[in-house]
Protein backbone atom coordinates (compact mmCIF):
# COMPACT_ATOMS: atom_id res chain seq x y z
CA UNK A 1 0.00 0.00 0.00
CA UNK A 2 1.49 3.19 -1.01
CA UNK A 3 0.87 5.02 1.62
CA UNK A 4 2.37 2.55 4.35
CA UNK A 5 5.52 3.21 2.46
CA UNK A 6 5.70 6.63 2.89
CA UNK A 7 4.81 6.64 6.68
CA UNK A 8 7.75 4.75 7.26
CA UNK A 9 9.60 7.00 5.04
CA UNK A 10 11.06 9.68 7.98
CA UNK A 11 12.13 12.11 5.61
CA UNK A 12 8.55 12.79 4.35
CA UNK A 13 6.75 15.31 5.54
CA UNK A 14 3.64 15.73 3.46
CA UNK A 15 1.39 13.18 1.33
CA UNK A 16 0.79 13.62 -2.19
CA UNK A 17 -2.07 13.46 -4.05
CA UNK A 18 -2.25 9.94 -5.28
CA UNK A 19 -1.56 9.15 -1.41
CA UNK A 20 -4.12 10.79 -0.11
CA UNK A 21 -6.56 9.40 -1.98
CA UNK A 22 -5.37 6.26 -2.12
CA UNK A 23 -5.80 6.53 2.31
CA UNK A 24 -9.37 8.14 1.39
CA UNK A 25 -10.31 4.92 -0.63
CA UNK A 26 -9.25 2.49 2.25
CA UNK A 27 -10.52 4.42 5.09
CA UNK A 28 -13.63 6.44 4.33
CA UNK A 29 -15.78 3.79 5.43
CA UNK A 30 -14.90 3.43 8.32
CA UNK A 31 -14.77 6.90 9.05
CA UNK A 32 -18.00 7.43 7.32
CA UNK A 33 -19.83 5.21 9.62
CA UNK A 34 -18.04 6.95 12.83
CA UNK A 35 -19.41 10.04 11.82
CA UNK A 36 -22.51 9.12 10.59
CA UNK A 37 -23.45 6.92 14.16
CA UNK A 38 -22.33 9.66 16.33
CA UNK A 39 -23.95 12.67 13.91
CA UNK A 40 -27.58 10.25 12.83
CA UNK A 41 -27.11 12.73 9.81
CA UNK A 42 -26.33 11.99 6.13
CA UNK A 43 -24.86 15.58 4.95
CA UNK A 44 -23.21 16.21 8.54
CA UNK A 45 -21.39 12.98 8.35
CA UNK A 46 -20.31 13.86 5.29
CA UNK A 47 -19.02 17.18 5.75
CA UNK A 48 -16.60 15.66 8.81
CA UNK A 49 -15.10 12.56 6.19
CA UNK A 50 -14.18 15.62 4.06
CA UNK A 51 -12.96 17.92 7.14
CA UNK A 52 -11.18 14.31 8.57
CA UNK A 53 -9.29 13.47 5.06
CA UNK A 54 -8.49 17.45 4.55
CA UNK A 55 -6.57 17.39 7.69
CA UNK A 56 -5.11 14.14 7.04
CA UNK A 57 -3.03 15.94 4.47
CA UNK A 58 -0.58 17.73 7.29
CA UNK A 59 -1.94 15.83 10.22
CA UNK A 60 -0.54 12.07 9.52
CA UNK A 61 2.68 13.62 8.27
CA UNK A 62 3.68 13.15 11.92
CA UNK A 63 2.99 9.54 12.16
CA UNK A 64 5.10 6.70 11.97
CA UNK A 65 3.61 3.44 12.82
CA UNK A 66 0.95 2.24 10.08
CA UNK A 67 -1.28 1.17 12.59
CA UNK A 68 -1.85 4.58 13.88
CA UNK A 69 -3.31 5.68 11.27
CA UNK A 70 -6.46 4.44 11.70
CA UNK A 71 -6.47 5.40 15.20
CA UNK A 72 -5.55 8.95 14.09
CA UNK A 73 -9.06 8.92 11.93
CA UNK A 74 -10.92 8.29 14.71
CA UNK A 75 -9.40 10.52 16.89
CA UNK A 76 -9.98 13.50 14.56
CA UNK A 77 -13.01 12.08 13.67
CA UNK A 78 -14.48 12.48 16.89
CA UNK A 79 -12.89 15.89 17.26
CA UNK A 80 -14.73 17.22 13.63
CA UNK A 81 -17.96 15.58 14.55
CA UNK A 82 -18.03 17.06 18.00
CA UNK A 83 -17.23 20.57 16.92
CA UNK A 84 -20.64 19.86 14.32
CA UNK A 85 -22.41 18.61 17.08
CA UNK A 86 -21.38 22.04 19.06
CA UNK A 87 -22.19 23.99 15.83
CA UNK A 88 -25.75 22.34 15.21
CA UNK A 89 -26.67 23.05 18.88
CA UNK A 90 -25.17 26.66 18.58
CA UNK A 91 -27.30 27.59 15.44
CA UNK A 92 -30.36 26.10 16.92
CA UNK A 93 -29.58 27.86 20.18
CA UNK A 94 -30.36 30.77 18.21
CA UNK A 95 -33.01 29.20 15.72
CA UNK A 96 -31.08 28.42 12.86
CA UNK A 97 -31.02 24.66 12.74
CA UNK A 98 -31.99 22.94 9.40
CA UNK A 99 -31.25 19.65 10.90
CA UNK A 100 -33.37 16.83 8.87
CA UNK A 101 -34.82 14.57 11.29
CA UNK A 102 -32.64 11.46 12.08
CA UNK A 103 -33.40 9.23 8.91
CA UNK A 104 -30.17 6.35 9.46
CA UNK A 105 -31.85 3.55 9.55
CA UNK A 106 -31.17 0.86 7.80
CA UNK A 107 -33.37 -0.48 4.55
CA UNK A 108 -34.78 -3.62 5.91
CA UNK A 109 -35.70 -1.74 8.84
CA UNK A 110 -39.66 -2.17 9.61
CA UNK A 111 -41.39 1.05 10.28
CA UNK A 112 -41.74 1.21 14.12
CA UNK A 113 -37.77 0.17 14.60
CA UNK A 114 -37.48 2.85 12.21
CA UNK A 115 -39.47 5.31 14.50
CA UNK A 116 -36.99 3.94 17.64
CA UNK A 117 -34.33 4.74 15.72
CA UNK A 118 -35.23 8.06 15.09
CA UNK A 119 -36.58 8.52 18.86
CA UNK A 120 -33.06 7.32 19.57
CA UNK A 121 -31.35 10.54 17.61
CA UNK A 122 -33.83 12.67 19.06
CA UNK A 123 -32.66 11.90 22.44
CA UNK A 124 -29.40 12.07 21.74
CA UNK A 125 -29.94 15.56 20.64
CA UNK A 126 -30.30 16.15 24.37
CA UNK A 127 -26.93 15.29 25.59
CA UNK A 128 -24.13 17.73 25.66
CA UNK A 129 -21.61 16.38 22.73
CA UNK A 130 -19.27 14.52 24.34
CA UNK A 131 -21.27 12.19 26.49
CA UNK A 132 -22.98 11.34 23.26
CA UNK A 133 -20.20 10.64 21.28
CA UNK A 134 -18.57 8.68 24.23
CA UNK A 135 -21.84 6.37 24.65
CA UNK A 136 -22.00 6.25 20.72
CA UNK A 137 -18.84 4.96 20.94
CA UNK A 138 -19.55 2.31 23.04
CA UNK A 139 -23.10 1.15 22.61
CA UNK A 140 -23.73 1.65 18.98
CA UNK A 141 -19.78 1.69 17.47
CA UNK A 142 -19.23 -0.99 20.31
CA UNK A 143 -15.49 0.31 21.38
CA UNK A 144 -14.28 -0.63 24.60
CA UNK A 145 -14.04 1.58 27.04
CA UNK A 146 -10.46 2.60 27.19
CA UNK A 147 -10.56 2.77 23.25
CA UNK A 148 -13.67 5.60 24.29
CA UNK A 149 -11.12 7.20 26.35
CA UNK A 150 -8.70 7.46 23.93
CA UNK A 151 -10.76 8.42 21.40
CA UNK A 152 -12.53 11.20 23.06
CA UNK A 153 -9.28 12.27 24.26
CA UNK A 154 -10.18 11.92 28.16
CA UNK A 155 -9.58 10.45 31.51
CA UNK A 156 -11.04 6.58 31.38
CA UNK A 157 -13.07 7.82 34.70
CA UNK A 158 -14.59 10.45 32.58
CA UNK A 159 -15.17 8.36 29.59
CA UNK A 160 -17.36 5.98 31.94
CA UNK A 161 -18.84 9.04 33.67
CA UNK A 162 -20.18 10.11 30.21
CA UNK A 163 -21.32 7.38 29.10
CA UNK A 164 -23.22 6.01 32.11
CA UNK A 165 -25.25 9.45 32.39
CA UNK A 166 -26.14 9.20 28.46
CA UNK A 167 -27.12 5.29 29.06
CA UNK A 168 -29.22 6.55 31.94
CA UNK A 169 -31.10 9.29 30.13
CA UNK A 170 -31.75 7.41 27.51
CA UNK A 171 -33.37 4.48 29.44
CA UNK A 172 -35.34 7.16 30.97
CA UNK A 173 -36.56 8.67 27.28
CA UNK A 174 -37.35 5.51 25.44
CA UNK A 175 -39.45 4.20 28.08
CA UNK B 1 -27.68 -6.82 30.30
CA UNK B 2 -31.03 -5.97 30.53
CA UNK B 3 -33.53 -5.51 28.20
CA UNK B 4 -32.76 -1.92 27.56
CA UNK B 5 -29.26 -3.07 26.83
CA UNK B 6 -30.71 -5.76 24.21
CA UNK B 7 -33.01 -3.05 22.89
CA UNK B 8 -30.18 -0.58 22.00
CA UNK B 9 -27.75 -3.70 20.76
CA UNK B 10 -30.64 -4.30 18.07
CA UNK B 11 -30.79 -0.23 17.76
CA UNK B 12 -27.52 -0.14 16.92
CA UNK B 13 -27.52 -2.82 14.30
CA UNK B 14 -30.32 -0.78 12.29
CA UNK B 15 -28.46 1.96 12.11
CA UNK B 16 -27.38 2.46 8.50
CA UNK B 17 -23.43 3.09 8.34
CA UNK B 18 -23.43 1.66 4.67
CA UNK B 19 -20.92 4.03 2.41
CA UNK B 20 -22.28 2.69 -1.19
CA UNK B 21 -19.46 3.29 -4.25
CA UNK B 22 -21.61 6.01 -5.45
CA UNK B 23 -21.33 8.03 -2.04
CA UNK B 24 -17.73 7.18 -1.73
CA UNK B 25 -16.93 8.78 -5.25
CA UNK B 26 -19.52 11.88 -4.61
CA UNK B 27 -17.43 12.94 -1.22
CA UNK B 28 -14.27 11.83 -2.80
CA UNK B 29 -14.91 14.83 -5.96
CA UNK B 30 -16.42 17.14 -2.93
CA UNK B 31 -13.03 16.61 -0.70
CA UNK B 32 -10.84 16.95 -4.15
CA UNK B 33 -12.66 20.22 -5.18
CA UNK B 34 -11.59 21.47 -1.59
CA UNK B 35 -8.27 20.39 -2.05
CA UNK B 36 -7.80 22.72 -5.27
CA UNK B 37 -10.39 25.68 -3.54
CA UNK B 38 -7.24 25.85 -0.80
CA UNK B 39 -4.91 25.39 -3.03
CA UNK B 40 -5.83 28.28 -4.93
CA UNK B 41 -7.16 30.11 -1.82
CA UNK B 42 -3.39 29.96 -0.57
CA UNK B 43 -1.96 31.27 -3.90
CA UNK B 44 -3.97 34.07 -3.94
CA UNK B 45 -2.97 34.72 -0.03
CA UNK B 46 0.59 34.97 -1.12
CA UNK B 47 -0.47 37.39 -3.67
CA UNK B 48 -2.24 39.57 -1.81
CA UNK B 49 0.53 39.79 1.13
CA UNK B 50 2.75 40.17 -1.69
CA UNK B 51 0.75 42.90 -2.79
CA UNK B 52 0.05 44.40 0.49
CA UNK B 53 4.03 44.46 1.41
CA UNK B 54 4.42 46.49 -1.86
CA UNK B 55 1.84 48.74 -1.36
CA UNK B 56 3.17 49.52 2.38
CA UNK B 57 6.38 49.83 0.97
CA UNK B 58 4.92 52.76 -1.58
CA UNK B 59 3.78 54.04 1.56
CA UNK B 60 6.28 54.54 3.42
CA UNK B 61 8.57 55.75 0.75
CA UNK B 62 6.01 58.16 -0.37
CA UNK B 63 6.02 59.39 3.57
CA UNK B 64 9.57 59.48 3.35
CA UNK B 65 9.58 62.18 0.07
CA UNK B 66 6.93 63.79 1.73
CA UNK B 67 8.91 64.50 4.63
CA UNK B 68 11.66 66.05 2.19
CA UNK B 69 8.75 68.25 0.39
CA UNK B 70 7.13 66.46 -1.66
CA UNK B 71 3.14 66.81 -1.90
CA UNK B 72 1.34 65.45 0.97
CA UNK B 73 -1.29 64.15 -1.27
CA UNK B 74 0.93 61.83 -2.55
CA UNK B 75 -0.02 59.19 0.12
CA UNK B 76 -3.50 59.01 -0.45
CA UNK B 77 -2.84 56.93 -3.35
CA UNK B 78 -1.74 54.16 -1.36
CA UNK B 79 -5.42 54.42 0.59
CA UNK B 80 -7.37 51.04 -0.48
CA UNK B 81 -10.62 52.01 -2.40
CA UNK B 82 -13.57 51.61 -0.95
CA UNK B 83 -15.13 48.41 -2.15
CA UNK B 84 -19.30 48.84 -2.60
CA UNK B 85 -20.51 46.59 0.40
CA UNK B 86 -21.76 43.14 -1.07
CA UNK B 87 -25.76 42.34 -0.70
CA UNK B 88 -26.60 41.28 2.72
CA UNK B 89 -27.28 37.59 1.70
CA UNK B 90 -29.03 35.09 4.35
CA UNK B 91 -27.77 32.54 6.11
CA UNK B 92 -26.26 29.80 4.01
CA UNK B 93 -28.40 27.47 5.73
CA UNK B 94 -31.30 28.56 4.43
CA UNK B 95 -30.00 27.92 0.67
CA UNK B 96 -30.61 30.29 -1.77
CA UNK B 97 -31.21 30.82 -6.00
CA UNK B 98 -28.05 33.50 -6.94
CA UNK B 99 -29.58 36.23 -8.84
CA UNK B 100 -27.50 38.35 -11.58
CA UNK B 101 -26.17 41.72 -9.89
CA UNK B 102 -26.16 40.58 -6.30
CA UNK B 103 -29.49 39.38 -5.52
CA UNK B 104 -31.00 36.57 -4.44
CA UNK B 105 -33.92 34.49 -4.11
CA UNK B 106 -33.99 32.91 -0.77
CA UNK B 107 -35.12 29.05 -0.89
CA UNK B 108 -37.72 28.23 2.17
CA UNK B 109 -36.24 24.56 2.11
CA UNK B 110 -33.03 23.31 0.77
CA UNK B 111 -34.70 19.73 0.16
CA UNK B 112 -37.36 20.79 -1.11
CA UNK B 113 -38.73 22.94 -4.01
CA UNK B 114 -40.19 25.97 -2.35
CA UNK B 115 -38.26 29.38 -2.93
CA UNK B 116 -39.91 32.35 -0.99
CA UNK B 117 -38.19 35.64 -2.70
CA UNK B 118 -41.38 38.04 -1.42
CA UNK B 119 -40.31 41.21 -1.44
CA UNK B 120 -36.48 40.57 -1.57
CA UNK B 121 -36.05 40.02 -5.66
CA UNK B 122 -35.02 43.39 -6.65
CA UNK B 123 -37.70 42.80 -9.69
CA UNK B 124 -37.18 46.90 -10.87
CA UNK B 125 -34.46 46.02 -13.40
CA UNK B 126 -35.71 42.64 -14.08
CA UNK B 127 -34.31 39.71 -12.45
CA UNK B 128 -33.90 36.14 -13.90
CA UNK B 129 -34.49 33.08 -12.01
CA UNK B 130 -32.53 30.02 -13.42
CA UNK B 131 -32.95 26.32 -11.06
CA UNK B 132 -32.01 23.24 -11.77
CA UNK B 133 -34.61 22.45 -9.67
CA UNK B 134 -38.77 23.24 -9.60
CA UNK B 135 -38.98 26.28 -7.63
CA UNK B 136 -42.37 28.79 -6.55
CA UNK B 137 -41.13 32.07 -6.39
CA UNK B 138 -43.06 34.70 -4.37
CA UNK B 139 -42.86 37.85 -6.01
CA UNK B 140 -45.23 40.53 -4.29
CA UNK B 141 -48.75 39.32 -4.68
CA UNK B 142 -48.57 36.89 -7.16
CA UNK B 143 -46.40 32.90 -6.48
CA UNK B 144 -44.85 32.11 -9.45
CA UNK B 145 -44.08 28.27 -10.13
CA UNK B 146 -40.79 27.73 -12.05
CA UNK B 147 -40.34 23.91 -13.50
CA UNK B 148 -36.77 22.05 -13.62
CA UNK B 149 -34.31 23.34 -15.70
CA UNK B 150 -36.96 26.56 -16.17
CA UNK B 151 -35.54 30.25 -16.48
CA UNK B 152 -37.81 32.88 -16.22
CA UNK B 153 -37.21 36.70 -16.15
CA UNK B 154 -39.86 38.86 -13.57
CA UNK B 155 -39.87 42.53 -13.68
CA UNK B 156 -42.20 45.43 -12.28
CA UNK B 157 -43.97 46.26 -15.29
CA UNK B 158 -46.71 49.34 -14.80
CA UNK B 159 -49.28 48.30 -12.51
CA UNK B 160 -47.78 45.00 -11.90
CA UNK B 161 -45.30 42.43 -12.70
CA UNK B 162 -44.18 40.89 -15.91
CA UNK B 163 -43.06 37.31 -16.17
CA UNK B 164 -41.02 36.45 -19.17
CA UNK B 165 -40.96 32.39 -19.68
CA UNK B 166 -37.51 32.15 -21.31
CA UNK B 167 -37.32 28.00 -20.67
CA UNK B 168 -39.81 25.71 -19.68
CA UNK B 169 -43.86 26.69 -18.52
CA UNK B 170 -43.89 28.78 -15.46
CA UNK B 171 -47.50 29.12 -13.95
CA UNK B 172 -48.45 32.26 -11.53
CA UNK B 173 -51.13 32.40 -9.29
CA UNK B 174 -52.15 35.37 -7.33
CA UNK B 175 -53.96 36.30 -3.81
CA UNK B 176 -57.92 36.49 -4.93
CA UNK B 177 -57.12 32.73 -6.75
CA UNK B 178 -56.54 33.31 -10.23
CA UNK B 179 -54.16 31.60 -12.14
CA UNK B 180 -52.09 31.97 -15.69
CA UNK B 181 -50.13 29.75 -17.43
CA UNK B 182 -46.96 31.42 -19.51
CA UNK B 183 -45.54 29.23 -22.39
CA UNK B 184 -42.23 28.85 -22.97
CA UNK B 185 -41.15 32.50 -25.01
CA UNK B 186 -44.52 34.28 -23.79
CA UNK B 187 -44.39 37.60 -21.42
CA UNK B 188 -47.30 38.25 -19.55
CA UNK B 189 -48.40 41.26 -17.78
CA UNK B 190 -49.66 40.30 -14.78
CA UNK B 191 -51.68 43.45 -13.32
CA UNK B 192 -54.99 43.99 -11.28
CA UNK B 193 -57.46 44.58 -13.56
CA UNK B 194 -56.50 42.35 -16.64
CA UNK B 195 -56.19 39.33 -14.82
CA UNK B 196 -55.94 36.96 -18.03
CA UNK B 197 -58.01 34.01 -16.90
CA UNK B 198 -60.74 36.81 -14.91
CA UNK B 199 -60.62 34.57 -11.85
CA UNK B 200 -60.62 37.51 -10.11
CA UNK B 201 -58.50 40.43 -9.54
CA UNK B 202 -54.93 40.08 -8.18
CA UNK B 203 -54.33 41.72 -4.75
CA UNK B 204 -52.53 45.45 -5.97
CA UNK B 205 -48.54 44.53 -6.41
CA UNK B 206 -46.13 46.52 -5.57
CA UNK B 207 -45.22 48.94 -8.16
CA UNK B 208 -42.70 51.66 -8.89
CA UNK B 209 -45.58 54.50 -8.41
CA UNK B 210 -46.33 52.66 -5.42
CA UNK B 211 -43.05 52.41 -4.01
CA UNK B 212 -42.45 55.50 -4.72
CA UNK B 213 -45.47 56.62 -2.58
CA UNK B 214 -44.79 54.20 -0.20
CA UNK B 215 -41.04 55.97 0.40
CA UNK B 216 -42.59 59.63 0.46
CA UNK B 217 -45.27 58.28 3.17
CA UNK B 218 -42.80 56.37 5.25
CA UNK B 219 -42.12 52.90 4.57
CA UNK B 220 -42.46 51.06 7.81
CA UNK B 221 -38.45 51.00 8.96
CA UNK B 222 -38.16 46.94 9.32
CA UNK B 223 -39.70 46.70 6.06
CA UNK B 224 -37.16 48.42 4.29
CA UNK B 225 -34.55 46.66 6.39
CA UNK B 226 -35.82 43.75 5.54
CA UNK B 227 -35.98 44.46 1.67
CA UNK B 228 -32.58 45.08 2.07
CA UNK B 229 -31.74 41.74 3.08
CA UNK B 230 -30.93 43.09 6.57
CA UNK B 231 -33.28 40.74 8.92
CA UNK B 232 -31.10 41.30 12.00
CA UNK B 233 -31.86 44.94 12.28
CA UNK B 234 -35.42 44.28 10.77
CA UNK B 235 -36.38 42.07 13.48
CA UNK B 236 -34.76 45.18 15.79
CA UNK B 237 -37.01 47.49 13.98
CA UNK B 238 -40.15 45.50 14.26
CA UNK B 239 -39.36 44.38 18.06
CA UNK B 240 -38.85 48.28 19.40
CA UNK B 241 -42.03 49.11 17.30
CA UNK B 242 -43.85 46.55 19.26
CA UNK B 243 -44.98 44.73 15.78
CA UNK B 244 -47.73 47.45 15.62
CA UNK B 245 -46.47 48.04 12.00
CA UNK B 246 -47.18 45.19 11.20
CA UNK B 247 -50.39 44.83 8.77
CA UNK B 248 -53.18 41.98 9.65
CA UNK B 249 -52.27 41.51 5.59
CA UNK B 250 -50.48 38.30 4.05
CA UNK B 251 -47.69 40.40 2.56
CA UNK B 252 -47.20 41.58 5.74
CA UNK B 253 -47.48 38.69 7.79
CA UNK B 254 -45.13 36.52 5.48
CA UNK B 255 -42.82 38.96 5.53
CA UNK B 256 -42.59 39.45 9.47
CA UNK B 257 -41.97 35.97 9.30
CA UNK B 258 -39.63 35.94 7.32
CA UNK B 259 -37.74 38.60 9.10
CA UNK B 260 -38.32 36.44 12.86
CA UNK B 261 -36.95 33.34 11.23
CA UNK B 262 -33.44 34.73 9.29
CA UNK B 263 -32.84 37.02 12.18
CA UNK B 264 -32.77 33.82 13.91
CA UNK B 265 -35.96 34.40 16.40
CA UNK B 266 -37.85 31.14 15.16
CA UNK B 267 -40.90 31.24 18.25
CA UNK B 268 -41.66 35.34 17.12
CA UNK B 269 -42.47 33.50 13.60
CA UNK B 270 -45.33 31.42 14.49
CA UNK B 271 -47.70 34.23 15.58
CA UNK B 272 -47.87 35.74 12.26
CA UNK B 273 -47.37 32.55 10.43
CA UNK B 274 -50.82 31.22 12.29
CA UNK B 275 -52.34 34.21 11.50
CA UNK B 276 -52.14 33.95 7.85
CA UNK B 277 -53.18 30.34 8.12
CA UNK B 278 -56.47 31.04 10.78
CA UNK B 279 -57.63 34.65 9.45
CA UNK B 280 -56.66 34.35 5.36
CA UNK B 281 -57.44 30.68 5.06
CA UNK B 282 -58.82 31.94 1.28
CA UNK B 283 -55.31 33.61 0.60
CA UNK B 284 -53.68 31.91 -2.21
CA UNK B 285 -50.76 32.42 0.35
CA UNK B 286 -52.19 30.64 2.99
CA UNK B 287 -51.04 27.04 2.05
CA UNK B 288 -47.31 28.11 1.92
CA UNK B 289 -47.90 30.06 5.27
CA UNK B 290 -48.95 26.82 7.11
CA UNK B 291 -46.32 24.79 5.33
CA UNK B 292 -43.23 27.21 6.87
CA UNK B 293 -45.17 27.03 10.06
CA UNK B 294 -44.62 23.53 9.62
CA UNK B 295 -41.25 23.66 8.86
CA UNK B 296 -40.98 26.25 11.52
CA UNK B 297 -42.32 23.74 14.58
CA UNK B 298 -40.23 20.62 13.15
CA UNK B 299 -36.90 21.75 13.04
CA UNK B 300 -36.33 25.26 14.57
CA UNK B 301 -38.72 24.78 17.78
CA UNK B 302 -38.67 20.84 18.22
CA UNK B 303 -42.31 20.76 18.49
CA UNK B 304 -42.82 17.49 15.65
CA UNK B 305 -46.64 16.87 16.30
CA UNK B 306 -47.36 20.68 16.13
CA UNK B 307 -45.53 20.55 12.81
CA UNK B 308 -47.32 17.12 11.54
CA UNK B 309 -50.55 19.44 12.02
CA UNK B 310 -49.23 22.16 10.40
CA UNK B 311 -48.26 20.54 7.13
CA UNK B 312 -52.15 18.41 7.14
CA UNK B 313 -53.15 22.45 7.38
CA UNK B 314 -50.89 23.10 4.80
CA UNK B 315 -52.13 20.50 2.53
CA UNK B 316 -56.10 20.59 3.40
CA UNK B 317 -55.93 24.16 1.75
CA UNK B 318 -54.80 23.37 -1.40
CA UNK B 319 -55.32 19.56 -2.03
CA UNK B 320 -53.75 20.18 -5.48
CA UNK B 321 -51.50 22.74 -5.07
CA UNK B 322 -47.76 22.29 -5.72
CA UNK B 323 -46.95 22.08 -1.69
CA UNK B 324 -49.46 19.31 -1.25
CA UNK B 325 -46.28 16.65 -2.39
CA UNK B 326 -43.92 18.25 0.01
CA UNK B 327 -46.28 18.81 2.89
CA UNK B 328 -47.32 15.36 2.78
CA UNK B 329 -43.89 14.02 2.95
CA UNK B 330 -43.15 16.40 5.74
CA UNK B 331 -46.05 14.87 7.48
CA UNK B 332 -44.44 11.64 7.96
CA UNK B 333 -41.35 12.43 8.54
CA UNK B 334 -42.99 15.23 11.67
CA UNK B 335 -45.00 12.44 12.76
CA UNK B 336 -41.92 9.60 13.07
CA UNK B 337 -40.24 12.11 15.23
CA UNK B 338 -43.12 12.53 17.43
CA UNK B 339 -43.06 9.21 17.87
CA UNK B 340 -46.25 8.86 16.08
CA UNK B 341 -45.48 5.44 14.05
CA UNK B 342 -49.42 4.73 13.28
CA UNK B 343 -49.46 8.02 11.59
CA UNK B 344 -46.04 8.31 9.59
CA UNK B 345 -47.11 5.07 8.12
CA UNK B 346 -50.76 6.15 7.35
CA UNK B 347 -49.21 9.31 5.71
CA UNK B 348 -46.26 7.28 4.28
CA UNK B 349 -48.83 4.76 2.11
CA UNK B 350 -51.53 7.65 1.35
CA UNK B 351 -47.97 9.58 0.09
CA UNK B 352 -46.63 6.60 -1.94
CA UNK B 353 -50.36 5.86 -3.30
CA UNK B 354 -50.27 9.66 -4.82
CA UNK B 355 -47.10 9.99 -5.60
CA UNK B 356 -45.28 6.47 -6.65
CA UNK B 357 -42.83 8.57 -8.32
CA UNK B 358 -42.45 11.65 -6.26
CA UNK B 359 -39.33 13.34 -5.58
CA UNK B 360 -39.55 11.86 -1.47
CA UNK B 361 -40.78 8.34 -2.70
CA UNK B 362 -37.43 6.79 -1.63
CA UNK B 363 -37.69 8.50 2.11
CA UNK B 364 -40.92 8.32 2.60
CA UNK B 365 -41.16 4.26 1.45
CA UNK B 366 -39.34 3.40 4.69
CA UNK B 367 -42.47 4.73 6.90
CA UNK B 368 -44.20 2.68 4.70
CA UNK B 369 -46.71 -0.18 5.44
CA UNK B 370 -44.64 -2.04 3.00
CA UNK B 371 -41.12 -0.83 2.42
Amino acid sequence: MPQLDVMEDKRRETWDERELTDLYRQHVRYVGAIAQRILGQREDAEDVVQDVFIDAQRGLSGIREPAAVRGWLATVTVRKARRKLRIRTFRAAFGAGTAEPADVAAAGASPEERAQVTRLYALLEHAPANERIAWVLRYLEGEKVEDVATQCECSLATAKRWIARTHAMLERGMR
Amino acid sequence: MNDFDRDIERLGELVDVEWTDARAKRVERALLARRERRAKTRVIGIGFALASAAALAVVVQRRAVDTHGAPIAATSAAAPATAPAPPTAPPEHVGRVELPGGGFATLLDPASNVTVAADRVDVHGGARLVSPRAIHVHVAAFLIDVPAGGEVVVAESTGGVRVSAVHGRARATWSAGGARDIDEGETADLVATTAPEGAGSAAPPRTKAASAAKEASGEAPWKTLAGAGDYDRAYEALREGGGQRVADAPNDLLLAADVARLSHHPAQAVAPLESIVRDHAGDARAPLAAFTLGRVLLEELARPGDAADAFAKARALAPSGSLAEDALAREVEAAARAGDAARARQRADEYLERYPQGSRAATVRRYASAP
